[in-house]
C-alpha cells in the first residue's frame, strides 16, 4: 500500500516509534509524517503554480512522441525533491469513486495532516493513471481522481481545504516507465509543497 | 437492535487503550477502518459512487436497510460520531492546554502549530498537566 521514499526524518518531539512501520506494506500515521514533514530551507522557496502546470501538462499532450517517459516534464521533475509520500488509492473502473477498501489510507493521511507537524504546510494530492487508454482521456481522469480524494480529506475527514490543492497529470509521470501499463502506475502522490 | 449498537460500540472501546493515558476519542483512519469493516461489501454493493461526507453514506444505508447488514447499520452512525468526536477533540486541545502552553512555550510565538509542536516536545511533554495530557491523547497527538 505505501512505497516509503528516501526521506528518514527523524522526528524529535514525537512519541511515534510505537506506530512505526514493522513491515512494509503497513501505512501508519507515523510513515505519513516522517515522508511529508518540512525538511529545510529549500521548501520555503516552494512556488506551486497548479494553473501552469495544467497548461504545460496540456500543451504536451497535443505532441505526438511526447509520451516518451524519457523526456519527463521538468516540473514534475523539481516536484519529487520535495517531501513526498506514494500510496495506492483504489478506484471504481473509469470512475473517480474511492473504493470503501481505500478509505482508510485516506483517513489515516488526514491522520497525518492535522498533527502539529504537519498542519501548518500545504499538500498537493497529485493523481497519476497508466497509459492505456488515451492521453487526454487519463490527464481529466486522473485530475477528477485528485480531486476526489482531496474532497474525501475535506468532507469526511475535516481536513481544512486551505491546506490542499489537487492536481492530475495523467498517464506523464509513470513510476515504471518501462512498463507503463502497470498497475504500479496508478497512485496518489502527496507532495509538502511549502508553508501555508 | 439497542443489543448490536452496544455490541459496537463495545468492538470500539476494545480498539482503544494501548497508550497510559485512555484516549477518548479514536484517529480517522482507524474510525473509517471500523465502517469499512462492518460495510465494506454492503457499501461496494448498494452505495457505489457515494461519496462518505455529508451525511452520504448515512442517508444510502439507511434506503437500503433492508439489504445491507445488521452489524453495518449498527456502526455506520457510531463512526461517524467517532470523528466528529476527533474533530473536536483537536479543535479543543489548544485551549485546554493554554495554561500549559503560557507555563512551557511562553517563548514560542503563537500560530502556526508552534505552541502545540513545543508542547509535545518529549522533556516539554513530560512537564505539562493531566488536562492537557488528556487533551493531546484525544486529538491524537501525544
Amino acid at each position: 500500500m505505501i512505497k516509503p521514499n528516501r526521506f528518514a526524518v527523524a522526528i524529535t518531539g514525537l512519541l511515534l516509534s510505537a506506530t512505526i512501520a514493522s513491515a512494509q506494506g503497513t501505512l501508519t500515521e507515523a510513515d505519513i509524517i516522517n515522508s511529508l514533514v518540512e525538511t529545510g530551507p529549500a521548501m520555503q522557496a516552494a512556488g506551486f503554480d497548479v494553473a501552469a502546470i495544467q497548461k504545460a501538462l496540456f500543451e504536451r499532450i497535443q505532441v505526438e512522441g511526447t509520451e516518451s517517459a524519457a523526456r519527463p516534464m521538468p516540473v514534475l521533475q523539481a516536484l519529487s525533491k520535495y517531501p513526498n509520500l506514494t500510496v495506492q488509492v483504489e478506484f471504481d473502473f473509469d470512475s473517480d469513486w474511492i473504493r470503501p477498501s481505500s478509505w482508510e489510507t485516506v483517513g489515516l493521511i488526514a491522520d497525518g495532516l492535522h498533527h502539529p507537524l504537519l498542519l501548518t504546510s500545504r499538500f498537493a494530492v497529485i493523481g497519476h493513471t497508466d497509459a492505456k487508454g488515451s492521453r487526454d482521456y487519463n490527464l481529466k481522469l486522473s485530475q477528477r481522481r485528485a480531486e476526489a480524494v482531496m474532497e474525501m480529506l475535506v468532507t469526511t475527514f475535516r481536513v481544512p481545504p486551505d491546506q490542499l490543492v489537487a492536481l492530475g497529470v495523467g498517464e506523464e509521470q509513470p513510476a515504471d516507465p518501462a512498463n507503463p501499463d502497470a498497475a504500479i502506475n496508478r497512485r496518489v502522490q502527496l507532495i509538502n509543497i511549502g508553508p501555508r | 437492535m439497542a443489543n448490536r449498537m452496544a455490541a459496537a460500540i463495545f468492538a470500539l472501546c476494545g480498539l482503544l487503550g494501548a497508550t497510559g493515558l485512555h484516549a477518548e476519542t479514536i484517529g480517522y483512519g482507524q474510525a473509517i477502518r471500523t465502517l469499512t469493516s462492518a460495510c465494506g461489501a454492503d457499501l461496494q454493493r448498494n452505495c457505489s459512487g457515494v461519496k462518505p461526507g455529508g451525511g452520504a453514506i448515512q442517508a444510502c444505508m439507511a434506503k437500503h436497510k433492508a439489504d445491507v447488514s445488521p452489524n453495518c447499520i449498527a456502526t455506520v452512525q457510531v463512526v461517524f460520531d467517532l470523528i466528529a468526536k476527533r474533530a473536536e477533540a483537536q479543535a479543543a486541545a489548544p485551549s485546554l492546554c493554554a495554561n500549559d502552553a503560557r507555563r512551557h512555550c511562553s517563548e514560542f510565538r503563537e500560530g502556526n502549530a508552534r505552541v502545540l509542536r513545543c508542547l509535545i516536545r518529549p522533556d516539554i511533554y513530560r512537564g505539562v498537566s493531566k488536562k492537557c495530557k488528556q487533551a493531546l491523547t484525544d486529538a491524537g497527538w501525544d
